[in-house]
């Protein structure tokens, strides 16, 4: 982690000269941007989420809203973090629209039927493991809290800005989020 | 030293994880630690949760060169529809391997859109005709230059896709599957795909990978032989009338008209279409030998000289000659690194092995 602050402030300087260029319609700048920030965004939907093709897609559209709204960009907000709010907004609209996605235990149940069809067989190697299917559990905004801090690196103030609640917000949604992982992975934990 | 204001919370002691602390602080913390055995159990399984979780892993991240063709095709698409940009795109994505200074992809203004649409219906109309007899009349494909032609009707735009001998593209759909085309080949797809399938026409080689859509067949149509997936890594080659079709990942499902039933097929497997028009039985094979070209390799297995130099003819652009026909059917096996290994070494090795002549002359090859 120490030597990833460092790092972290050189790739932030990168991405701001990058958004500048972007905001005036340069392509270039844009898929340099996308190659810089394309892992951690699909890395938060996975986790986020769950579905590789659904992560895959909504990375795509992450970027691709991105770039519409890049004339309103404010150079004075961290562009990496209006990246991940779109990402998240997007995963967010997706759950809401299909009530039915989320529910883990149906997504589960699921993949554990074993699938006569070859395709569907190689989807199921990705069965979630115990530590994935603890945050997948967490609700939706304990998960963003956690994923935010715990995998993507920000402090308790940037992720207040991405889901734009106050810093108390996201210190009583971290607190929970810890609490309850505690709990599910006791066996692990000992 | 002042330190009362700082609070001991989750916030803190994950930035004391994370190593973001000032010296101060650390000391703070430290004498915190030490105050009591629940402090130190607190922090302990704060820091052994924070740890563990490390362990959930993020499977397979996406190729990031195909999620880019998708978004740029994307973002061109929306604001464009045909002008230079998404010319100046799609050269972008034509691979450098390729030494053929003259391919290039034909370039419409917006000013003569009207002209360009009545001359891309044309030229779709005589492109189908020209497949159709260059099945017929067993005629080799031959194009200058690679060309993306739009046509576009009142319902849908249709593009196709020409690599020219020596270069090689890959490009996205519009379903976000994506085309590796290889040099001399053609394929025709629509801007967007119809409601109940994917449709396209190759001519040529080309390996696909297929977005995985139930409801959405994938059907690549070559000659008499259709090709139908519903998501997968596949290879299709279809050349001087022999088609041949190799799977990398999942099932794919063959049919011809003698065929009807369909033929499957399942990674690391090929089928051929016959000259009597049946599908034949799949067969194992090497998926490295056919899959090479993928990666700027040349391979052969078991191949005649004469479809071998045919193969590196479309490869480099050049003309081959066989001064008799004695050689035409020795047979050769083996893996060209292209980035590596010459022209001129090939030529060598080959002379070499099979004890024959090859000689290379300005862009003309000959063989004994």
């Amino acid at each position: 982690m120490v030597e990833l602050n460092d790092a972290s402030n050189i790739v932030l300087e990168k991405i701001s000269a990058l958004v500048k260029n972007i905001k005036c319609g340069d392509e270039d700048s844009f898929k340099e941007f996308f190659y810089l920030t394309q892992p951690g965004i699909y890395k938060f939907l996975y986790r986020y989420l769950c579905d590789r093709d659904l992560s895959n897609d909504l990375t795509q559209d992450t970027f691709i809203k991105f770039w519409e709204s890049r004339e309103n960009i404010d150079p004075d907000f961290s562009p990496k973090s209006y990246l991940y709010k779109i990402a998240r907004n997007l995963a967010l609209n997706y759950i809401n629209r299909n009530s039915s996605f989320g529910k883990i235990s149906k997504i589960k149940s699921e993949r554990l039927i074993p699938y006569s069809d070859p395709e569907k067989e190689y989807e199921r190697k990705f069965i979630l493991d115990d530590f994935q299917s603890a945050v997948n559990e967490l609700p939706e905004r304990c998960r963003a809290t956690f994923i935010f801090c715990k995998y993507e690196g920000f402090e308790y103030s940037e992720v207040a800005d991405i889901m734009n609640v106050s810093l108390q917000t996201v210190k009583n949604q971290m607190n929970k989020a810890i609490a309850i992982l505690k709990k599910r992975l006791s066996n692990h934990l000992s | 030293m002042q330190n009362n204001y700082i609070k001991i919370d989750s916030q803190f002691l994950i930035r004391v994880i994370r190593n973001q602390v000032s010296e101060n602080e650390k000391e703070y913390f430290e004498n915190w630690l030490n105050e009591s055995e629940e402090h130190k159990e607190e922090f302990g399984n704060l820091l052994l949760l924070w740890e563990e979780m490390d362990k959930a892993k993020v499977p397979d991240l996406p190729a990031a060169e195909e999620q880019w063709a998708v978004i740029s095709e994307k973002i061109k698409n929306k604001t464009v529809h045909v002008d230079t940009e998404s010319i100046r795109h799609l050269e972008y994505l034509s691979f450098k391997s390729g030494k053929n200074k003259n391919s290039r992809l034909s370039f419409i203004s917006q000013n003569s859109i009207w002209l360009v649409r009545i001359a891309a219906i044309l030229i779709l109309t005589f492109s189908f005709a020209y497949i159709y007899s260059s099945f017929i009349s067993n005629k080799p494909f031959n194009r200058d230059n690679t060309r993306t032609t739009f046509s576009s009707n009142t319902s849908n735009i249709k593009y196709e896709k020409v690599t020219s001998k020596g270069e090689r593209v890959t490009f996205p759909l519009s379903d976000g599957s994506i085309v590796y085309l290889n040099s001399d080949s053609k394929l025709i797809y629509p801007k967007y795909f119809s409601n109940n399938e994917r449709k396209l026409e190759l001519v040529g080689e080309a390996y696909f990978t297929v977005k995985p859509n139930r409801d959405k067949p994938f059907k690549v149509v070559c000659g008499n032989m259709t090709v139908v997936v519903t998501g997968t890594e596949f290879n299709v080659k279809n050349r001087d009338n022999r088609i041949k079709v190799v799977v990398a990942k999942g099932t794919v499902r063959t049919y011809s008209e003698k065929t009807p039933d369909g033929i499957s097929l399942q990674k690391g497997e090929m089928v051929s279409l016959e000259k009597n028009g049946f599908i034949t039985k799949p067969v194992k094979v090497d998926l490295d030998l056919y899959l090479a070209w993928r990666q700027n390799k040349l391979s052969f297995s078991r191949t005649p000289l004469a479809e071998a130099m045919k193969e590196i003819e479309r490869y480099y652009n050049i003309d081959v000659e066989f001064l008799s026909n004695e050689n035409k059917t020795r047979t050769i096996t083996g893996i060209f690194q292209t980035d590596k290994t010459s022209l001129d070494d090939i030529l060598n090795i080959l002379s070499l092995t099979l004890d024959i002549k090859i000689n290379h002359e300005n862009n003309k090859i000959f063989v004994q």
